[in-house]
C-alpha cells in the first residue's frame, strides 16, 4: 500500500512539473528575455546530463573519452547514429587501456 | 489493385519524430534494463514499483524510489527526492511552450506526460532546424515519445526478467552519455549554445559532490546564465 502511495504521489509531482508552462502559458507568448534563456536550455540539459551520466559511470574517464569521440564523429558525419558506433568501440579500447 | 503510399506532413512529422528519437531510445535500453533489474532484487512489490515505468515515466527518479522504498526510508522524502531528481522538467516544459502556441490546452496536457529529457531535446533541437508547421510538430513530438515509452518499458520489464544477465564488461550503460553526446552535436553551432553546454558540464562537475539531488538543474541553470551573460556582453562589445 505504502508503495502505491509513494509511486502516485511521485507520479503526481512529477506531471505537475512537467505540465507546469507546458499547459499554463497560453498562446506560447513569453517575455523575449525568457526566450532567449529558453533557446539555451538544450545545450545546457545536454551538458549537464552528459556529465552527470558519465560521472555516475564507473569507468567515468573512458566514457568521457568516448563521449568526446561521440560527438566529433556526429558532428563529422551529421549522423546520431555515428555516435554510436564511433563511440562504443572507442570505449571499449579506453577501457581497455585505462586498467 | 496496387497502393500507393503517399507521404503527408503528419505521417513525415510522425516518422520523423521515430527516426529522430530511436538512437535516444536504443541507448536508454541498458539504463531501463538496470532499473528493472533493481526492481527485481528489490523487497518491494512487483506492481507498484513496475507500474512507475509508466506512470512516472522517469528513469533517475524511479531508480530512486525503488532503492529508497527498499531502504525504508519515510513516504515524504521518497516524493521529495523524486520531485527534485525531476526539477528540470520545469525548464523543459518552458522550453516546449513557445513550440506549441496553437495546440489545444487539453492535448498540451497530455504531452506533458511523456516530458523527458529525450522528447524535449529531440523536439527543442527539430524545431531549431527544421520549419515544420506546429501540427505536424505535434506529431512529431508523438512519434518521439511513443518510441521512447515503448522502449523503455520493454526494456524495465525484460530487466526484471533477466537484468541481472547483462554483460559488465561491455558497459551498456555508457550508452545514455554517448548518444547525447551525438545529439549535442547538432545544436552547438552557435557561440550561445556552445557556452551553455560546455558552463553546464563544469557545473555539474563541481556541484555533483555537493548539490545532491539538486545538482541537475542547478548545472543547467548555471549553464543558461553563463552563456546569457557572455552573450549580453558580446552585444554591449559590439555597439
Amino acid at each position: 500500500m505504502t508503495a502505491w502511495a509513494v509511486v502516485l504521489s511521485a507520479a503526481l509531482c512529477t506531471y505537475l512539473l512537467r505540465a507546469s508552462a507546458l499547459v499554463t502559458v497560453s498562446g506560447g507568448r513569453l517575455p523575449s528575455w525568457v526566450m532567449r534563456r529558453i533557446e539555451l536550455v538544450a545545450p545546457a540539459a545536454l551538458g549537464a546530463l552528459i556529465t552527470s551520466s558519465a560521472l555516475h559511470n564507473e569507468r567515468a574517464a573512458a566514457v568521457g573519452l568516448a563521449s568526446v569521440a561521440a560527438f566529433a564523429a556526429a558532428r563529422r558525419f551529421r549522423s546520431p547514429y555515428t555516435a554510436l558506433v564511433v563511440g562504443f568501440p572507442t570505449l571499449w579500447f579506453a577501457q581497455l587501456l585505462l586498467r | 489493385m496496387t497502393t500507393t503510399l503517399v507521404s503527408t506532413p503528419q505521417r513525415d512529422g510522425l516518422h520523423a519524430g521515430v527516426r529522430a528519437m530511436l538512437p535516444l531510445a536504443i541507448s536508454c535500453a541498458p539504463f531501463g534494463m538496470a532499473v528493472g533489474a533493481t526492481i527485481a532484487t528489490s523487497n518491494v512489490d512487483l506492481a507498484p514499483t513496475l507500474s512507475a515505468a509508466l506512470l512516472m515515466f522517469g528513469g533517475s527518479a524511479q531508480l530512486a524510489a525503488v532503492e529508497m522504498l527498499d531502504a525504508g526510508a519515510a513516504p515524504l522524502y521518497i516524493v521529495l527526492a523524486a520531485a527534485m531528481i525531476n526539477a528540470r522538467f520545469v525548464a523543459y516544459s518552458a522550453g516546449l511552450a513557445p513550440l506549441f502556441p496553437t495546440t489545444r490546452r487539453a492535448a498540451r496536457a497530455l504531452m506533458a506526460t511523456t516530458l523527458v529529457d529525450q522528447s524535449y531535446l529531440v523536439t527543442s533541437i527539430d524545431a531549431t532546424n527544421h520549419d515544420r508547421p506546429e501540427r505536424e510538430r505535434v506529431r512529431f513530438y508523438v512519434g518521439a515519445s511513443a518510441t521512447i515509452g515503448l522502449i523503455w518499458i520493454a526494456a524495465q520489464a525484460l530487466g526484471v526478467v533477466a537484468g541481472t544477465a547483462l554483460p559488465n564488461a561491455a558497459n551498456l550503460g555508457a550508452a545514455a552519455p554517448i548518444s547525447l553526446a551525438g545529439l549535442a552535436a547538432g545544436v552547438v553551432s552557435a557561440h550561445g549554445s556552445r557556452r551553455a553546454l560546455l558552463g553546464a558540464a563544469v557545473a555539474m562537475v563541481v556541484l555533483s559532490s555537493v548539490a545532491g539531488q539538486l545538482a541537475l538543474i542547478a548545472a543547467i541553470v548555471v549553464g543558461i546564465t553563463i552563456a546569457a551573460r557572455a552573450t549580453s556582453v558580446d552585444a554591449e562589445v559590439a555597439r
